[in-house]
């Protein structure tokens, strides 16, 4: 046989996948209305700007494969930044949230430079390291700018004018539109020559670099990118909470995050979705029983990377693409007008 | 003057428990390519130990020791088996990654199992041996200070021992080198690794014991040795245990000169500031050898 | 030199093996007597090391037996082989490069056996190869391509093989110090150890060898007392061209 040109059947099965994205895409903008619940409506309002926020880290630790545990620093740079502008300087939240994501931009252009001449685990050190260094130095900052280990308060989000449960449907609104921007922006810039430079220099760094790939520029753009939407996501917490404080940090929300990325899947388009909605979901379940929840997401993220040391997002995709090839097959065999097969005396009536 | 020798004395007692818990994860690092995150939990283990058995049960601290030494190389060895075991050999991924990933994991569920057993309170383990010697006006040597001190030099240098003479520490070293020729050879590697594992986590489960008595047993009490084992680790150069050692003792002086000197608030902002210009300086950590160019 | 009269070290019959789908040698069937030097002797690529490995277990056969001893060894782990006495020393001498000499030898006698008897093997090696008592102390890194070859036989040797399987003694060595690892290799072969080793061609085996097979193309296509392959035209043809020179 020789080899098929797309045949209707696949652009059937594309069309297919677009199809559901659009519904669940949907469904997620109307959930709102079918569950009109205050509390349940915040849960997802938090749920979309982690999504945010694991994308835009995903992209560095997963897409660029760079060991960085540092990214809750710049999702801090951007809460911090914001609310500063606001607290302080009296800028309008919008002004305020492009500040923020422009400080999560510089910071992690700064965290990516020293980083240009490490590899693997120290890597993941240093990065870590400025995180707990600009924890500690906020924690122990008495000139009232941060606001030290209490945090800055009463900061004036979006939404003022509505009533309590269409501001914080509006608000979910607006993170989701966030979310789904910053994941669709990044799976389409993966296929740009920019993604496949990364990718080329995650999987082989002498042969990125011999193609003529530098490694050090890919890696800051890569970075400052990433920076930007996580000081971005970090701007939406503070305008949406009306505060922040240093516990954003730390090894509790951290070993949360990274559990929904590598458990949604590293270096996947879909992975920090499915992993943020499926763990917000076990940590809503468990919420009677705060003590277990962090035990229960161990064990979790334990099991799911000792089975599926991939993530549940690869391990969709291999069952997606043997659907596919099942839907090809049956094709091949039915045969299809277009084929020179002669139609034989099978069993089909 | 008083500031010189007491800066001298927590750097000797800092650094040889710090040098306790980084070994074992230099060698768990060094032989399996794996940087356990679990190790925190061993010392936070060891502490609990020590509490239920010198506490509670008004046992011996010896008992105590021997214990919690039984009690992380069971801990160690099962944790093996479960996050890093499953994964040797696994294709399409990132085995460094992947395995600090399960042991964090791991770690994770530790301290939250023992959130739940023993409650988030701080509980209080006896010194083993009370009093202190003046060593100079006013600068206060314990005794409990110098055991530990003194037990830490004692297992580190019997452990180097271990692994100079005996047949089983040769070829721990070997199988660090090359697992192909170590085979070839006849090692039973599979049998090795959770055992050194285990060793590793009972040496962290013995600091835990000692760092109790100078603190207290709480299921938070493994975060900051954990941190602080991974600097000394990455700033010896990872897998070198001279260069482990060495950074043991370098952490101990930094961390000891800023609290006395400076503050204790900002005795771990300027250890991780240190860091950062160390690892900018020399990436591959002191006595780590360069990564050969990779073309 | 000692026949078949006694039983064989090691009895080969009908071995296929190769990687993946396709074997690379067929049929290979030899033995090799107690005391013995058999030397397989081929062009490169033709399936020498290929043999060694299936011998030694590193890959498993397709088909056929491997006795050693008079023990069926074919189903068994190249550890618990090792274990029997089976030595491969393969090639790129594969030391552990942070150990020093005297470490590297040690983890030859690793077996619980050999280790017993370790200090006595030790004597032996280092009466051997007397460069190697002046290097115990040095780092397996830093040692002459020459000396690497050293330790790597002499740690085969701290378990008191009964079979030395020895991979091109020669690759990669400066004409001199091969001269000189032969020499070793014949004062081993002289206190009766039995050696199988593979070359590529005739040039320095003829003071070990008694008695040599052909391998081509994984097949042995020869076999029979050294010097009655040597003097044959057609093998002297194809494997003596340093001597015609």
């Amino acid at each position: 046989m020789t080899r098929r040109r797309p045949t209707p059947m696949q652009a059937t099965f594309t069309r297919w996948k677009v199809s559901i994205s659009l519904a669940l895409l949907a469904i997620a903008v109307l959930i709102p209305f079918v569950y009109p619940n205050q509390y349940g409506t915040g849960v997802m309002v938090t749920m979309m700007i982690l999504i945010t926020l694991n994308a835009s880290w995903n992209f560095t630790l997963g897409h660029a494969g760079v060991w960085n545990f540092g990214q809750l620093a710049l999702y801090a740079a951007g809460g911090y930044g914001c609310g500063m502008l606001v607290l302080h300087a009296s800028f309008p939240p919008v002004l305020a949230l492009i500040g923020g994501a422009l400080a999560g931009a510089v910071f992690a252009t700064l965290l990516a430079l020293p980083t240009l001449r490490l590899f693997g685990i120290y890597t993941s050190l240093l990065t870590f390291a400025a995180a707990v260094v600009l924890q500690l130095v906020i924690q122990n900052d008495d000139t009232g700018a941060t606001g030290g280990a209490f945090g800055l308060p009463s900061i004036q989000g979006f939404f003022g004018g509505l009533d309590p449960l269409w501001q914080v449907r509006a608000w979910y609104w607006l993170c989701l539109a966030i979310a789904v921007a910053t994941v669709v922006g990044l799976a389409v810039l993966m296929k740009q020559p920019f993604g496949l430079a990364l990718r080329t220099l995650r999987d082989s760094l002498p042969y990125g670099s011999a193609r003529g790939v530098d490694p050090r520029r890919y890696r800051v753009l890569a970075f400052a990118l990433s920076g930007a939407l996580a000081g971005l996501a970090g701007g939406l917490y503070t305008l949406y909470n009306g505060s922040i404080a240093p516990n954003v940090m730390g090894l509790t929300p951290l070993s949360i995050y990274v559990t929904m990325i590598v458990v949604g899947g590293l270096g996947t388009i879909t992975g920090p979705i499915i992993g943020t909605v499926i763990l917000t979901i076990v940590q809503q379940a468990l919420i009677d029983h705060p003590g277990t929840q962090l035990t229960v997401l161990g064990l979790v993220l334990l099991v799911i990377v000792v089975f599926f040391p991939r993530g549940i997002a690869a391990e969709g995709a291999k069952v997606t693409r043997r659907v596919e090839a099942w839907m090809n097959e049956e094709e091949e065999v039915g045969g299809d007008a277009m084929a020179p097969v002669p139609v034989t005396a099978s069993g089909r009536a | 003057m008083t500031d010189l020798i007491s800066i001298a004395v927590t750097t000797v007692v800092l650094g040889s428990i710090y040098g306790l818990v980084a070994i074992g994860m230099t060698m768990i690092y060094g032989i399996l390519r794996v940087l356990d995150m679990s190790q925190g939990s061993m010392v936070m283990v060891g502490g609990f130990v020590g509490w239920g058995i010198m506490t509670s049960a008004g046992w011996s601290p010896i008992v105590a020791l021997v214990a919690a030494f039984a009690a992380c190389f069971a801990l160690g060895v099962v944790t093996q088996l479960v996050s890093v075991q499953p994964l040797i050999g696994r294709r399409g991924v990132d085995f460094e990654m992947i395995t600090f990933i399960t042991t964090f994991a791991v770690a994770i569920v530790f301290s939250n199992v023992a959130l739940q057993i023993w409650g988030a309170g701080q509980h209080p383990v006896p010194n083993i041996v009370s009093g202190s010697v003046e060593l100079y006006n006013g600068v206060n040597l314990t005794y409990q200070s110098m055991l530990m001190a003194g037990v830490s030099i004692a297992i580190m240098i019997a452990f180097g021992v271990f692994l100079t003479r005996s047949r089983y520490g040769i070829a721990v070293r070997a199988i660090a080198q090359d697992v192909d020729a170590a085979r070839l050879m006849g090692v039973p590697i599979k049998r090795v690794f959770p055992v050194v594992m285990g060793f590793a986590s009972a040496l962290a489960g013995i600091a835990g014991v000692f760092l109790a008595g100078q603190y207290f047993a709480s299921p938070t009490a493994g975060d900051q040795p954990l941190l602080i084992a991974l600097i000394v680790v990455v700033f010896g150069g990872l897998g070198s245990l001279p260069g482990t050692i060495v950074a043991a003792y370098a952490i101990g002086l930094i961390q000891a000169s800023a609290s006395t000197l400076i503050g204790t608030t900002w005795a771990l902002p300027i250890l991780y500031g240190v860091i950062l210009l160390v690892l900018l300086v020399r990436p591959q950590g002191l006595l780590g050898r360069p990564m050969e160019a990779r073309l | 030199m000692p026949a078949a009269d006694a039983s064989p070290v090691l009895s080969v019959r009908g071995l296929s093996a190769g990687y993946g789908e396709s074997d690379i040698i067929h049929d290979v069937s030899f033995d090799v007597g107690a005391g013995e030097t058999l030397v397989i002797v081929g062009p490169n690529g033709h399936g020498k090391s290929t043999v060694l490995r299936a011998i030694s277990g590193l890959i498993s056969a397709s088909t056929g037996e491997v006795e050693l001893d008079g023990r069926r060894i074919d189903g068994e782990r190249a550890e618990v082989r090792s274990e029997r006495g089976l030595i491969h020393i393969p090639q790129g001498d594969h030391l552990f490069p942070e150990l020093t000499v005297e470490e590297n030898l040690l983890m030859g006698a690793f077996p619980a056996a050999a280790w017993k008897r370790r200090a006595g093997e030790l004597d032996r090696v280092y009466e051997l190869f007397p460069k190697l008592r002046e290097r115990r102390e040095q780092h397996a890194r830093t040692l002459s391509g020459g000396e690497r070859r050293m330790v790597a036989v002499g740690r085969g040797l701290m378990r008191s093989p009964r079979l030395l399987v020895i991979d091109e003694p020669s690759l990669g060595l400066a004409p001199v110090i091969v001269e000189a690892v032969y020499e070793t290799i014949e004062r081993i072969a002289a206190q009766g150890t039995s050696i199988l080793l593979v070359e590529e061609n005739f040039t320095h085996i003829e003071g070990v060898a008694d008695r040599v097979c052909v391998l081509e193309m994984g097949r042995i296509v020869r076999s029979g007392a050294a010097a009655e392959i040597a003097a044959d035209a057609t093998v002297a043809q194809s494997y003596l061209g340093v001597l015609e020179a």
